[in-house]
């Protein structure tokens, strides 16, 4: 007499294994400018720009945007004291390149330009304008220094 | 007189066989184990939209057991990563590499393979980057995520 015994071991096989992790990631409102140049000169001035009361420097700077979010760009001036006599902040003024009319560089913030749209190297080039005035400006280098603002329309 | 005849049954006696057959069927084991509870990616920065890119390395991590020529695939629940005010970032922005290597491989729902072994191996440990395209016009501010599936399953 045979015995046969079977012992027979075994599990539900699995055919495959899951498991699952969440991933996450938060993206803020980012601004970045890039200005073209940290340095500008005007032209030397000419017995012709004295006559026409102002001397202009196309494309001084070409400001760069890059937003992901609603954006606007400032700008304001701070004309440099150091030199005798001065050389009003007023008698600069700047305009987006191709725009009829120049303004006035204040010490506040003053809008140059501003978008909803999310831009990826958005060029605002800007001429400047210096006034000239036979009686006021003297041989000697003036200074403005500009800053641009890149931020959030509030 | 009387005769005592015994009969004795030999046949009784004679030698016994028995067999015992013992056998023990082994399935296919896998164990999948995922470490940790959460992903979170770094901070965006400027520099990431710059670059296109925001990564972390080694940011998923699981243990692999199996008896058996095995692979790993990952795979995401959702069919976005979200975003605000009805903006839908692409499934496809979410990246993954095995670490150390260099072939990198865009989420989607459908499983892709990760990683493969042609013969068991007991608890190796599997370090994946996990990344995210990211750009300056494409993304609003906001909070993106999704779910990711990591699937242990026999080689075909």
């Amino acid at each position: 007499m045979i015995f046969l015994l079977l012992i027979l071991f075994a599990t539900s096989a699995h055919t495959q294994e899951t498991d699952s992790i969440t991933v996450n990631a938060t993206i803020p409102a980012l601004y970045r400018l890039v200005l073209s140049k940290n340095n500008a000169s005007f032209p030397t001035p000419s017995k012709q720009d004295f006559r026409d009361g102002y001397v202009d420097l196309s494309r001084g700077v070409n400001v760069r945007v890059y937003s992901n979010a609603p954006w606007r760009l400032s700008v304001q001036g701070e004309a440099q004291s150091t030199v005798t006599p001065a050389k009003s902040l007023s008698d600069f003024s700047w305009r987006i390149e191709g725009a009829q009319a120049f303004t006035t560089f204040l010490e506040t913030d003053q809008t140059v330009t501003e978008s909803n749209d999310r831009v990826n190297n958005f060029s605002v080039p800007l001429d400047f304008r210096a006034a000239l005035d036979w009686g006021q400006d003297i041989p000697q280098d003036y200074t403005v220094t500009v800053t641009f603002t890149l931020g959030a329309i509030p | 007189m009387i005769a005592l005849l015994l009969l004795f049954p030999l046949h009784l006696f004679a030698a016994m066989e028995e067999t015992a057959l013992i056998q023990c069927s082994v399935p296919q084991i896998e164990v999948l184990k995922v470490r940790g509870s959460a992903i979170n990616l770094p901070d965006v920065t400027t520099n990431h939209l710059q670059q296109g890119y925001v990564g972390k390395n080694k940011a998923l991590k699981f243990d692999v057991s199996s008896n058996c020529a095995w692979q790993v695939s990952l795979s995401v629940q959702e069919s976005d990563l979200g975003g605000p005010n009805g903006y839908t970032k692409p499934i496809a922005d979410l990246k993954f590499r095995e670490n150390g290597t260099q072939d990198q491989y865009s989420f989607s729902q459908q499983p892709t393979v990760l990683k493969t072994s042609s013969e068991g191996t007991r608890k190796i440990r599997v370090l994946v980057d996990i990344g995210m395209a990211v750009s300056w016009e494409g993304d609003p501010p906001g909070t993106y995520g999704a779910t990711i599936i990591v699937t242990l399953g026999a080689q075909p």
